[in-house]
Parts: C-alpha cells; sequence; structure tokens
C-alpha cells in the first residue's frame, strides 16, 4: 500500500476504531503477552514467512528485524513485516540488544551456531524442528539451552496444539487402554527442490538434497511425528529398520523420495512409518491402536475410534461424530464442553488457529513470564536423534539399535 | 478459493521449472491457506469470527490486500466489495448489502482489523484468486521463469513473456482474440455454472450491467477485483485507474453459446504443467 492509501484509511478509520473499543473482548486473549515483545527472525524459507504471519497475530508482539542471506527471501518476509529492519547478517540481531527473542527457521545444519550465539548473547530462542543434522549438534543445543538464563523451545508443535493435548488426556486414560500398535505417514507430491536463478545459490537453497548435511524425510519430518509418540507413551525407541528408494524425483538425487522405517520400543510395540514425496495421499497423521480405541490426528483435527466391547462414557452422547467409511470418528474437540453448553460443538472441530501459532505462543509466554516452555532442548534432542537414526538406517538400509545413551545429552 | 489452478512454464530444463512451478503453487496454496473465509484456521475466518467484538491483529501482507480491496471499493463506486452481511444473522453468509456507514477498521499502526458489525463477513473471493497469481507469477520471474501461462479457475490469467493469444468467448465480434504478454486477464459473467451469481453489492440484488466482462491490466489481482465490478457496472468508469482495459458483452441476458470457449495459444507447448485443486473445505 503506498503511504497515501495508508493516510486515507487512518482518517477514514478513527472514529470508528473507538467504538470497537467498548465491545466485550471474544476470548481470543491466550494470544496476549503479559509483556510487550521484541522478536528477530532467522530464515525466511516458507517457514519463517508462516512464522512472521502467525507472531503478528499475536498482541504485544513487534517484529523488529527479519534475516536471510537471500535477496528474494528478504523481499518476500518483508511483505509480511513492513516495519522491520532486514539484514543477511545474524549478528546484526544477536547485537541488538533492544531484541528479546529470535525464531530460527534456517536450513538444519544452520542451527547449532545460530543457537549458540543466540543464547549467548541473552536472546530467548525459538528454534524449527529438527533442531540440528547431527546428534553432536543437538547435544551442543541441549547444553547452550541448560547454560542460558533465557528460554529454549524448539519447534515440534504437537506439544502446543490443543487437539494433540487433549488426545493425550485420552491416550493416557482408560479410553484406549493397552496401546496395540502405532503408525505415522507423511505424504505429499513435492520435488523438494528450490528453484534459484543463480547456480551458485541454487547448492545453498538445495540443502535438503545435500547428503552431506539432510536429514532425509525421516530428520526433516519424522523428526515432529516421533516426537508425539515419545511424548504420549513416555517412552523411546530400542531399534530402528529402514528402507527406502527413488520412487519418482529419479534426477540425479541420492536421498530417498520414499521410506519406510519400523521402530520398535522396549515391550515389542512398533511405529510403521511411512513417508513420501511421490505421492500426496493421506497428508500428515498419526495413529496409536490401543485395545479400546484408536486415536488418528492430523495437526488440526483429531478423532477417537472406539471399539464396539469398549466402556461407555457419559460424554460420548453429546460428541460430534464423523463417518470414514465403514468406522465413525468422535470429533476431538478442545475446549468441547464449553462449546456444548453453548450449542456450539459442531463450530470446534478443527483449531480455529495454524498449531505454528499455538506453539509461538506458547514460547512468547514462557520468555515473558519466565516459566518453563512445553517442549524442551532434551525433548527435541530424543526427537531428532530418532529421525537421523531412522534416516541412516534408510540410507543403509538396515536395522540400528538405539542405546539409550544415544539420546542422551 | 473453490477452485483449480493450473500453470504452464515453458522452457528446456524440465527439472528447474518443476521445482519452479512447486513454489509458484506454493504461494497459491500459502495464499488459499490465509484467504479463505471457508478455511478454518485462516485469518479471514479469524477476523470473520472476531466480527463485532475484538479487532484481530494481522500481518503487513493481509492489512496491504484489505487497503487496496478498500481502494478498488472506491474506484468502483462500491461495485467491488469484500464486506457482506449475513442474511440471517451472525456467522451465516447471506446477500444483503451491507451497511455502507459500517465499514471494516484497518489500524494501520497497530496492524488490527475489525469488523463492527457481529453480522459482517469479509469474502475475499473477488480478489484472492488474482491475488495468489500475482504472487505465484512473481515467484516464477524471480527465478527465472520467462515463459509461463498461469490461471486459476480459468477467469483469471497472469501471462509471463508472451504473446500469449486469448480467444474470449463474447466481445465484438464474439470469439475476439486478445494478446497478452507480461498482462493479466479476468472474466466475469453472469452466466456459466452459476447464473446470476454476481451481485451487486449496493443492492444485494443480481447484477444487470453488462453479461460479461473481461478486463486487462499488469496485476491480476487488479483485473479480478475489476472484471466482477465491471459486469455490475457495464462500463468502465472515470475514476479507473490508468493501464486497465476492459471487454464487456451486452447486457443481453442470453445464454453463451457452448460451442463458445477460452482458446489459447502460446508461443511454444509448455514444457511443464502442474496444477492445485481447492475446494474441498467448502
Amino acid at each position: 500500500m503506498t503511504e497515501i492509501d495508508r493516510r486515507e484509511f487512518v482518517v477514514q478509520t478513527a472514529g470508528a476504531l473507538a467504538a470497537v473499543a467498548l465491545v466485550p473482548k471474544l476470548g481470543l486473549g491466550s494470544f496476549t503477552l503479559a509483556e510487550p515483545m521484541r522478536v528477530g527472525v532467522i530464515g525466511l524459507g516458507r517457514q519463517g514467512r508462516a512464522i512472521i504471519a502467525e507472531l503478528s497475530g499475536i498482541e504485544g508482539v513487534t517484529i523488529t528485524s527479519i534475516c536471510d542471506t537471500d535477496e528474494r527471501r528478504l523481499k518476500s518476509g518483508s511483505r509480511r513485516a513492513r516495519g522491520a529492519a532486514t539484514t543477511a547478517d545474524a549478528a546484526a540481531i544477536f547485537d541488538d540488544p533492544s531484541i528479546d527473542a529470535v525464531c530460527i527457521a534456517t536450513p538444519t545444519h544452520l542451527h547449532r551456531a545460530l543457537v549458540e550465539q543466540a543464547l549467548a548473547a541473552g536472546k530467548h530462542v525459538y528454534c524449527e524442528a529438527p533442531i540440528a543434522h547431527t546428534i553432536e549438534d543437538c547435544r551442543a543445543i541441549v547444553r547452550a539451552a541448560r547454560d542460558a538464563s533465557t528460554v529454549f523451545q524448539p519447534g515440534l508443535f504437537a506439544r502446543s496444539d490443543p487437539v494433540y493435548r487433549l488426545a493425550r488426556t485420552f491416550y493416557r486414560s482408560d479410553a484406549v487402554r493397552d496401546l496395540v500398535s502405532m503408525s505415522a505417514a507423511h505424504s505429499k507430491k513435492t520435488s523438494w527442490r528450490t528453484p534459484a536463478s543463480d547456480p551458485a545459490r541454487a547448492a545453498a537453497l538445495n540443502w535438503r538434497l545435500d547428503p552431506d548435511v539432510s536429514t532425509g524425510l525421516a530428520g526433516e519430518w519424522g523428526t515432529h511425528q516421533f516426537d508425539v509418540f515419545h511424548w504420549y507413551l513416555d517412552r523411546f525407541p530400542v531399534a530402528v529398520t529402514g528402507r527406502g528408494s527413488i520412487r519418482l524425483h529419479d534426477d540425479g538425487r541420492t536421498i530417498a523420495d520414499t521410506i519406510a522405517c519400523m521402530i520398535e520400543f522396549e515391550d515389542g510395540a512398533v511405529l510403521d512409518y511411512q513417508a513420501t514425496l511421490a505421492n500426496s495421499y493421506g497428508g500428515t497423521w498419526e495413529l496409536l491402536r490401543g485395545t479400546n480405541a484408536a486415536i488418528r490426528l492430523e495437526w488440526t483435527h483429531g478423532w477417537l475410534f472406539k471399539e464396539a466391547d469398549a466402556p461407555t462414557q457419559g460424554w460420548e452422547v453429546y460428541a460430534n461424530r464423523q463417518q470414514f467409511h465403514n468406522d465413525e470418528g468422535i470429533t476431538l474437540i478442545a475446549g468441547a464442553t464449553k462449546l456444548a453448553e453453548q450449542g456450539k460443538l459442531k463450530e470446534g472441530v478443527g483449531l480455529p488457529h495454524s498449531p505454528l501459532r499455538y506453539a509461538l505462543a506458547d514460547f512468547l509466554k514462557s520468555a515473558a513470564e519466565g516459566s518453563p516452555p512445553p517442549t524442551t532442548a532434551a525433548d527435541a534432542l530424543r526427537a531428532t536423534a530418532v529421525g537421523i537414526i531412522a534416516d541412516r538406517a534408510v540410507r543403509e538400509q538396515t536395522t540400528i539399535a538405539i542405546e539409550p545413551a544415544m539420546l542422551d545429552a | 478459493m473453490g477452485t483449480r489452478f493450473e500453470l504452464v512454464l515453458d522452457g528446456q530444463d524440465a527439472t528447474r521449472l518443476r521445482a519452479a512451478g512447486e513454489e509458484a503453487i506454493e504461494a497459491i496454496e500459502d495464499a488459499h491457506r490465509r484467504l479463505s473465509r471457508f478455511k478454518r484456521g485462516s485469518i479471514i475466518s479469524e477476523i470473520n469470527a472476531a466480527a463485532g467484538s475484538d479487532p484481530v491483529y494481522v500481518d503487513d501482507e493481509l492489512l496491504d490486500l484489505l487497503g487496496r480491496c478498500e481502494r478498488y471499493r472506491v474506484q468502483t463506486g462500491g461495485a467491488f466489495d469484500i464486506v457482506f452481511r449475513a442474511a440471517g444473522g451472525a456467522g451465516e453468509a447471506g446477500s444483503e448489502p451491507i451497511c455502507t456507514n459500517r465499514r471494516p477498521i484497518l489500524d494501520i499502526d497497530t496492524r488490527r482489523v475489525a469488523l463492527p458489525d457481529p453480522c459482517q463477513y469479509i469474502d475475499l473471493g473477488g480478489v484472492a484468486k488474482g491475488f495468489a497469481l500475482d504472487l505465484a507469477a512473481e515467484s516464477l520471474r524471480e527465478t527465472g521463469v520467462e515463459r509461463a501461462l498461469l490461471h486459476g479457475g480459468t477467469s483469471t490469467i497472469v501471462a509471463i513473456g508472451g504473446p500469449w493469444r486469448i480467444g474470449l468467448p463474447f466481445g465484438d465480434p464474439p470469439g475476439a482474440r486478445v494478446t497478452l504478454e507480461n498482462l493479466a486477464l479476468s472474466v466475469s459473467s453472469q452466466h456459466g455454472d452459476r447464473p446470476g451469481h454476481v451481485l451487486d453489492p449496493r443492492t444485494g440484488k443480481i447484477a444487470d450491467g453488462a453479461h460479461a466482462a473481461a478486463c486487462l491490466a499488469r496485476s491480476a489481482e487488479q483485473t479480478d477485483a475489476w472484471a466482477t465490478a465491471l459486469v455490475v457496472l457495464g462500463c468502465l468508469p472515470e475514476s479507473a485507474p490508468p493501464g486497465l482495459t476492459a471487454v464487456l458483452g451486452s447486457a443481453d441476458r442470453g445464454t453463451l453459446p457452448s460451442e463458445q470457449r477460452w482458446t489459447v495459444e502460446g508461443p511454444h507447448a509448455g514444457a511443464v504443467a502442474i496444477g492445485s485443486t481447492h475446494g474441498a473445505d467448502r
């Protein structure tokens, strides 16, 4: 918008804004911070730009600086945060004492150095997951977070996601009972290539296809999904078997575009994980089957599928249901009791905000209030390490035993 | 956006073109996620859910888009608008005209948007396709794509490079061709799958200015907005910005002959074609 347009709007709307201030609040207060926060965003690819949009929706947040080494991405980021200073050097953000917090969404292998510098500069840090491309770098991040007086939160959305939190209470109750098996998948038909007009930039932008730094599908997507099972089970895998191949993108890459992993837990429970860049059917989901019910999770939605012989619980009578061919799922709705009282249960299906918004809000609340974040660096180490080990199992088409020490800092 | 987007990219390196196309499609999908009022979790559904209540904080990109939509409304004398009022009450889409003295509030300095009336809602359907295609085209140009044709639901087209010759299914004489080279084209019509679906926002009644209109300009967002307004207005007003060209169909409300369809002639057959469909969330 030009300056003239902006002035027109301010004049046009000044009176009406005062009138709206008299209207009672709707209940979006969960996205209001106790203290204003000044935030820098480092890395302006798709995730970095999504972070800018979601931060903009949180009252009390000012995005003061954005950083990327790619001019095109800086320009694109600026469109969403016009007032933010732009820089190609993250040190400019770390050296600015007015900035309280940074969000890091760079390529995975660049996380460690940035996290260490940011924490050393006294910034609160939100870092996308996987937090690093080697277990050693993950451990270094855990140490840096432990030594810091500020908050470190990894970008594992599930632990902030109201649907996942609600589903976890069901999982840990008698509603699901004994665990039978687990499955998860990520499916999206995409080349994983980033175009660049400059061939030199193409190499840097296509880090996910570089076998030296990429963690493959198991690391880049699996890490997020493995954390769900770690969190729900409060246990960690003991072995992973991997298989992978190139089913579609036979363009000279060596990173598999389709993988399957069998992830084993100590008591014999198995997580079947599949991911592909060659087909989009089903998207991204996790499934836990228990002796009384199954829970299916799809980031903004969740369902409970009960067995016929499972004990009846009173609230089910009022539950919202959805048919999936021969199965009927009870929709998991955060705050369902309150919505049911208002006769608005159906309106509560699906999250009203992106899962990223909840994760960022949790991070900034922890930073503003000095409270512990819902997800720790140690959680991220374990999820990322399993992702890295699973990627290695895929590359070597083998089974790798996971010793507990491998997941420790 | 309830429609299918398709890109045809012309060039030699199919791998690079596919990657460029995927990034452009991602820009379109991102716009859909953010702007669809039917998509729970979109910023527009958040604003609509808060109508009559608290202002919603938004990013500058959306604030700018809403600002430009207000400019289109003023330029078209209200023939284009994004704010509607539910006929049956809050949260229910309808066709009644809005109360013009209760405009949405854009607070530029604090990045807040508010709808004063709980029955109001924003629907960017008249402009979102063009906005998304402009973003996609910019992405393609910046990644070195020199010739491409993009469309959303066949009603808005963007040409990168060219010349691309497009046959319009109306005009005088019908079937007239327009040449696109680094230009956008949108058409709007009272006919097709949903006769009478273009309403005059000022009256809430079916628009009767022209039975069809096409608009050419540099920006697809602009042509998208103006094509709809031209069906309402029936002519290009003096308030129209420079650089805008209109082709109008007559006010005769007869049905378009079924054999008259879009035709496209480009410099080459496309090396890579890629598409994405939005519509499952309605």
